[in-house]
């Protein structure tokens, strides 16, 4: 796993996806047997998380991560106006 | 962006503020909480509260999880890094927090093996590859990391990893809920509620709000048109006279959760009798400690910290900022001696700190400019 890209992003000050306890939405590339999913974020870089917490997680599904563990699949809904 | 753009619409914002403008009362003032320090990084990186009536004030609660870590805690972080055979590895933010006597980030200057991680499952990683060495995880964050802590140390029980051990500070997001709402200083009138905790304890253990202290309470997610949302939400039940838990971000929150995530908890953590929040002092059974079955794993057990209470310096105004008594630039530190570069309170250390979000997007004005 590469973690370069988001080392990048906290040095320019932006928020680090993971290291202060925040969410990121992850696309599910492929699932490996014991659990663990490489995952890939809107910019493309990709990490392994934990999928054990959500029931059927399958490649292209999206989820949401907190600190390398997929809490939650979301639904593709619209704001509501 | 897919899925990203929608929730930045300004189109939709503007009309969203407009709708807001027609449900406030003229003469009233609105003081809405928002739990998440995710939330107030949208809040001052997108001008959402620019986009509110004068008579709107937004108050930033303590939900950034770095921020509402006592120096104590720093200090026995510190202690168990400077013992040789340890590597211990940290969220990046930790690293910059100041302790009584510096900084994780000092004490590997100084020789001390202190890594970042991403994931406590990279400190797992490390523990695998070093096992001539004792690797130890500073475990930080409400509901939303500990499910991470707890299922990599289910993974280290299973595949009995000796040398990897959790210096626990989870802490729960209900307790300094409850502690703000029995404050007298603070009179609010709702709260935007913490998103990203919800997916894992679900709307449920906000009940208490609207049931105890008829305050509404709307849980949010964290783009700008989620967070205008779910203020017009919170105004429109106090227009109607209503007080309820809703939820706007349905798109991620299930109303009760993550149950699988709940179980993993409970299996690996047990409730603390007390825990020190950094500006609301001790606050029963708000933190976890390992269970019984995994004390094994305790850092806390396996190495001698001081344990000892630090008063923060008198200087910062951090607690004050957490309990949303005051703005960050009425702290008298603020943007002077405490900067982002080099901290003095944990508010201006996590990019999700009141006063880093408020430093870092330029908000050092005092008066508000509403458009």
């Amino acid at each position: 796993m590469t973690h370069a890209g988001q080392a990048a992003a906290c040095a320019a000050g932006e928020s680090c996806i993971t290291c202060s306890d925040q969410g990121v939405v992850l696309h599910v590339l492929h699932v490996m047997a014991d659990g663990i999913g490489r995952c890939a974020d809107e910019g493309g870089r990709v990490e392994e998380i934990d999928l054990t917490l959500i029931d059927g997680v399958a490649e292209g599904d999206i989820v949401l991560a907190h600190a390398g563990v997929a809490l939650v699949r979301i639904r593709r809904e619209q704001v509501r106006s | 962006m897919k899925f990203v753009d929608e929730y930045r619409d300004a189109d939709l914002g503007r009309a969203l503020a407009a709708e807001i403008v027609t449900t406030v009362e003229p003469g009233r003032h609105y003081k809405v909480m928002e739990v998440c320090g995710g939330h107030t990084h949208t809040i001052y990186k997108y001008g959402v509260d620019d986009l509110l009536p004068a008579n709107v004030e937004l108050v930033h609660g303590p939900g950034c999880p770095v921020c509402v870590i006592p120096m104590g805690r720093v200090d026995d972080a510190i202690a168990v890094a400077r013992i040789p055979e340890v590597i211990f590895t940290c969220f990046g933010d930790m690293m910059r927090v100041p302790g009584s006597a510096g900084t994780l980030l000092d004490a590997k200057a100084e020789g001390a093996d202190v890594r970042m991680v991403y994931s406590p499952l990279d400190a797992l990683r490390i523990a695998r590859q070093n096992p001539g060495r004792q690797v130890v995880f500073f475990a930080i964050g409400f509901e939303t990391t500990a499910p991470s802590t707890a299922l990599t140390l289910m993974r280290a029980k299973a595949e009995r990893v000796p040398n990897f051990s959790c210096f626990c500070n989870h802490v729960t997001i209900v307790p300094p809920l409850r502690a703000l709402l029995e404050s007298p200083d603070l009179r609010l009138d709702g709260f935007i509620g913490p998103g990203h905790v919800s997916t894992v304890v679900g709307a449920r253990p906000f009940e208490f709000i609207p049931r105890d202290y008829g305050k509404p309470i709307v849980i949010s997610g964290f783009e700008p048109l989620d967070v205008l949302q779910s203020v017009h939400m919170v105004l429109t039940q106090l227009a109607q006279g209503r007080c309820e838990v809703e939820n706007q971000y349905t798109r991620v929150v299930p109303y009760d959760g993550n149950p699988r995530a709940l179980e993993a908890l409970a299996e690996v953590f047990e409730l603390r009798p007390h825990f020190e929040w950094r500006g609301l002092g001790f606050i029963s059974q708000s933190g976890l400690k390992l269970s019984a079955a995994y004390r094994d794993f305790d850092a806390e057990s396996r190495y001698p910290v001081p344990g000892i209470r630090v008063a923060d310096p008198k200087a910062c105004q951090c607690g004050e900022v957490l309990k949303g008594v005051i703005k960050p630039w009425e702290c008298k530190v603020f943007g002077t001696a405490c900067t982002p570069e080099r901290p003095i309170g944990t508010c201006m250390v996590s990019s999700e700190g009141a006063c880093a979000a408020y430093y870092n997007y330029g908000r050092l004005a005092r008066e508000r400019q509403v458009v």
